[in-house]
């Protein structure tokens, strides 16, 4: 007790510290670097009162550092820190689901909804991370443990990953083809309806190299979320990996809810928007500048997309194990055109890691998760890192461990004196995911958030009001629902853009 | 009517909801249904409910009853079992490997089967009640016949023994099959390999829920051969695939991936009319309004389609509906009674 009485009032000391020293002092002391780490490193889990003990003992001894580097590693090395890196990556691959599809469809039935229940792609990140294996296996990685749960319903909630993968399952076996997977199961009434259900969990290990896998992209969830329709040919698949993989931003040429739509879908389609794929291909083939085809806007998307997306043609609602051949290409950046044909998905996978640009890119992430946006990365410290982290054979614990242990981890962060709308845009999409087109009492429905505030408007400042007042409250009304999911940081960030918003649209007089 | 599934605005096509109704059903190897089909100690509520118990009687070569205290009994009918044909007219509006070799229309042949099943009564002291289908009070008050109205296509109905003799396979009728990659010929090729054959609906996504196209039936791996110049039937597909089980390569857009002689995965898009489809259903739904076929349990198999007691509840049909349920907890435990609903 007196202990825990000790450590809150260090740790509020702490902050006051922090706060008093942030413009006179540049470095965390040693107990404000073992919380950033812990917290960092374990899921904003606090260093326990040994690791302070601990930690004072280092510094009276003068063995801070080596007691720093044991630290970091063995927080690194923890199943919180396997956790931490799990949510992280869901995030980045956006498929946190909001997981209510077909909730209401069996209530009674103890299968968890999808996105609640295990799934393939999850523990493929967590035994990454836990294992310690190559970043790189996110994308070549031919090793899966895939749940199956004792009911087929399930499939009526999504898709469920022996479907996605029962070709690989089964093999191709025609006689067996006409029932899906699933084990028999006892009748509902001799059931305990609130037990959780127990996935059987099924390793599939296929060789290196095996040219129809890659890793996290040949899952379930990531084809349930980028889904594809024939006029698309899985261009939204070939995005998710520019994105993901190449931090490559990908915004839309032609982007929702601006003026600028309307520019583009003319230049697109001059007489008419409805038109097929023949027809756009009709015009891509045009001289017409001014078409889609020719539009630089358009183009600087296209000539990436099409041959990625060309690679992922195989497969649709379940995994193939034909190949369609497809390209690498795009601009480097250094500005240089990269041009790799591949013959299928995993031949893709092992190209994009072999580029400079994908491990700047994965450093850049671990950047920003560890070390934080607040604390700027320079172009000669990112080539640094990618030294390290190549050095590292990309191991993402020991990476982890090493960035909680430069100076700049150490840094504090400078001021930001605005947030920009682009920081908090990507967690107002989590608000719409829920409030989108849901009425008040009064009956006024609500804006799409991540749409409609980046252009800031006077009517919106009520709607910010609410949700500043939702965001500061302690009962069950508090938003966002799941705030403990969340960042803290991006809570933060949202907050602090809320009352800058706020503040912007306040009238005349009261400024 | 309330639209669940909007496309564009507009309820998304009648055949879609007959589509997901038909597929619900086919999930469990028909030894898991005689497993799960017995009757079940718990279906009766308990005393302190006092509700009197109905019973399954369920005999290899008897009919399936279902039998009240009092005497009353259930048996479950079905109608004519008869697979039809049906035509679905496409139009190929896009070629990837060929993209001037578009504009052919075409027929998608196949079979399906509408079939009515309704739990009527065998045993009542009201002499008019028999063979008449029992009603269930609803939650509002009226009464409904406790009856539903399948489709099934042939992926499903072709497992079923007794209609093997009518089943065939479907096919595809063309004037000219030219659009088939590296094979430029108006006639059908000897035989065609589809890697992937699947029809786009508009659902929502499972992740994000936000409503969008996307492939959710078809099927993988078909092998297709010539039956006359003009028609190619499948002989055998490697695996279904289908968001909801058992439906076929049916939509508002059908793909077909083909390899061409460069191993190039080609894709051939089609616009589908699905109007025959829908109105071959419609009357059919209209025609087949008796039950005059007793179920036999052990010999009918179109149970075994639906596989377990259970899966009737998802079809309208549900003995489930002759309760209702409670739920209660002590200490830390969840039971749920069943309780009589009134019937008529």
């Amino acid at each position: 007790m007196r202990f825990r009485t000790w450590a809150l009032s260090l740790s509020i000391g702490l902050v006051l510290s922090q706060t008093s020293l942030a413009t006179a002092a540049e470095f965390l002391s040693p107990h404000g670097v073992l919380e950033k780490a812990s917290r960092r490193l374990r899921q904003n889990q606090l260093p326990s009162a040994a690791d302070y003990a601990e930690l004072e003992t280092a510094i009276a001894v003068g063995n801070l550092d080596a007691f720093m580097d044991q630290k970091v590693l063995s927080y690194a090395r923890s199943d919180r820190f396997a956790h931490g890196m799990t949510f992280r990556l869901l995030e980045d691959f956006e498929v946190l689901t909001s997981g209510n599809l077909g909730r209401n469809v069996w209530s009674r039935q103890p299968v968890p909804p999808y996105g609640e229940r295990e799934d393939t792609l999850t523990r493929f990140f967590f035994k990454l991370a836990k294992e310690n294996q190559s970043w790189d296996r996110l994308l070549t990685g031919t090793s899966y443990e895939v749940p199956i749960y004792e009911t087929a319903l399930v499939r009526f909630q999504g898709r469920t990953d022996p479907d996605f993968l029962r070709e690989l399952l089964d093999g191709p076996n025609p006689s067996s083809q006409l029932d899906p997977v699933f084990v028999p199961r006892a009748p509902r009434h001799s059931r305990n309806l609130q037990e959780p259900a127990r996935p059987e969990i099924k390793l599939l290990t296929f060789p290196e190299r095996t040219p129809f896998l890659a890793g996290a992209v040949t899952t379930n969830r990531f084809f349930e979320r980028y889904t594809n329709v024939a006029l698309n040919k899985n261009r939204r698949r070939a995005a998710a990996l520019f994105k993901i993989f190449l931090c490559d931003p990908m915004v839309p040429a032609i982007e929702n809810g601006l003026d600028k739509k309307h520019e583009y879908l003319a230049r697109a389609f001059p007489k008419e928007w409805s038109l097929s794929i023949q027809d756009i291909r009709t015009r891509l083939k045009s001289t017409d500048a001014e078409i889609h085809g020719h539009d630089a806007q358009c183009f600087s998307c296209h000539y990436k997309l099409d041959p990625v997306g060309q690679t992922f043609q195989a497969s649709g609602l379940n995994l193939s194990r034909s190949l369609s051949p497809g390209a690498l290409i795009y601009k480097n950046a250094l500005g240089n055109k990269v041009d790799l044909p591949v013959s299928g998905i995993n031949d893709l996978a092992h190209r994009i890691t072999e580029q400079d640009d994908y491990v700047a890119c994965q450093v850049r992430k671990f950047w920003r998760w560890f070390v934080g946006t607040d604390i700027p990365l320079d172009d000669s410290r990112l080539q640094q890192l990618v030294r390290i982290f190549n050095h590292m054979n990309h191991q993402p614990q020991d990476f982890a461990a090493y960035l909680t242990r430069t100076e700049e981890f150490r840094t504090f962060p400078r001021k930001i004196d605005r947030i920009d709308f682009s920081t908090v845009r990507p967690h107002l999409n989590r608000c719409d995911s829920c409030h989108h087109g849901v009425k008040t009492k009064s009956g006024d429905a609500l804006p799409q958030f991540a749409m409609s505030f980046a252009q800031l408007q006077t009517d919106h400042r009520p709607w910010l009001l609410k949700m500043q007042e939702r965001m500061n409250r302690t009962d069950f009304r508090r938003m966002p629902m799941d705030w403990q999911s969340w960042r803290e940081d991006d809570l933060t960030s949202v907050r602090l853009w809320v009352q800058q918003s706020i503040n912007d649209l306040a009238p005349e007089v009261a400024k | 009517m309330r639209c669940p599934q909007k496309t564009s605005g507009r309820c998304a096509p009648v055949v879609f909801y007959v589509m997901i109704a038909a597929v619900l059903g086919p999930f469990f190897a028909p030894a898991t249904y005689a497993q799960s089909a017995k009757p079940s100690a718990q279906l009766q509520p308990p005393a302190k409910y006092s509700a009197p118990p109905v019973q399954w009687d369920l005999k290899t070569g008897e009919p399936i009853r279902l039998k009240f205290h009092d005497g009353r009994e259930l048996v479950f009918k079905q109608s004519l079992l008869r697979p039809e044909w049906v035509s679905i007219p496409f139009t190929i509006y896009e070629n990837t490997c060929q993209p001037q070799n578009i504009g052919q229309k075409g027929e998608h042949r196949i079979q399906i089967l509408i079939v009515k099943v309704a739990l009527v009564w065998s045993q009542h002291p009201d002499a008019s009640k028999i063979g008449q289908t029992v009603k269930v009070k609803n939650p509002d008050g009226g009464f409904a016949p406790l009856d539903t109205t399948d489709f099934l296509p042939p992926t499903a109905f072709g497992r079923m023994p007794e209609l093997s003799a009518q089943t065939e396979s479907e096919e595809i009728q063309m004037e000219d099959f030219s659009w088939i990659p590296s094979h430029g010929l108006a006639a059908a090729p000897e035989e065609l390999f589809v890697v992937r054959w699947e029809g786009e609906f508009m659902i929502d996504n499972a992740e994000t829920s936000a409503p969008e196209n996307r492939p959710i039936q078809g099927y993988a791996g078909v092998h297709l051969q010539k039956t006359s110049d003009r028609v190619l039937k499948i002989t055998r597909i490697d695996q279904l695939l289908a968001l909801f089980s058992n439906a076929f390569p049916f939509g508002d857009v059908v793909s077909m991936s083909i390899y061409d002689q460069k191993r190039t995965l080609c894709q051939v898009a089609s616009k589908v009319d699905q109007g025959p489809l829908v109105r071959e259903i419609r009357r059919l739904q209209a025609e087949r309004t008796s039950v005059d076929q007793t179920l036999v349990y052990g010999r009918d198999s179109i149970l075994s389609l639906w596989q377990s007691l259970e899966s009737f509840q998802l079809m309208t049909l549900s003995p489930e509906r002759l309760y209702s349920t409670l739920t209660e907890t002590t200490n830390g435990v969840t039971t749920t009674h069943f309780v009589l609903t009134e019937v008529e």
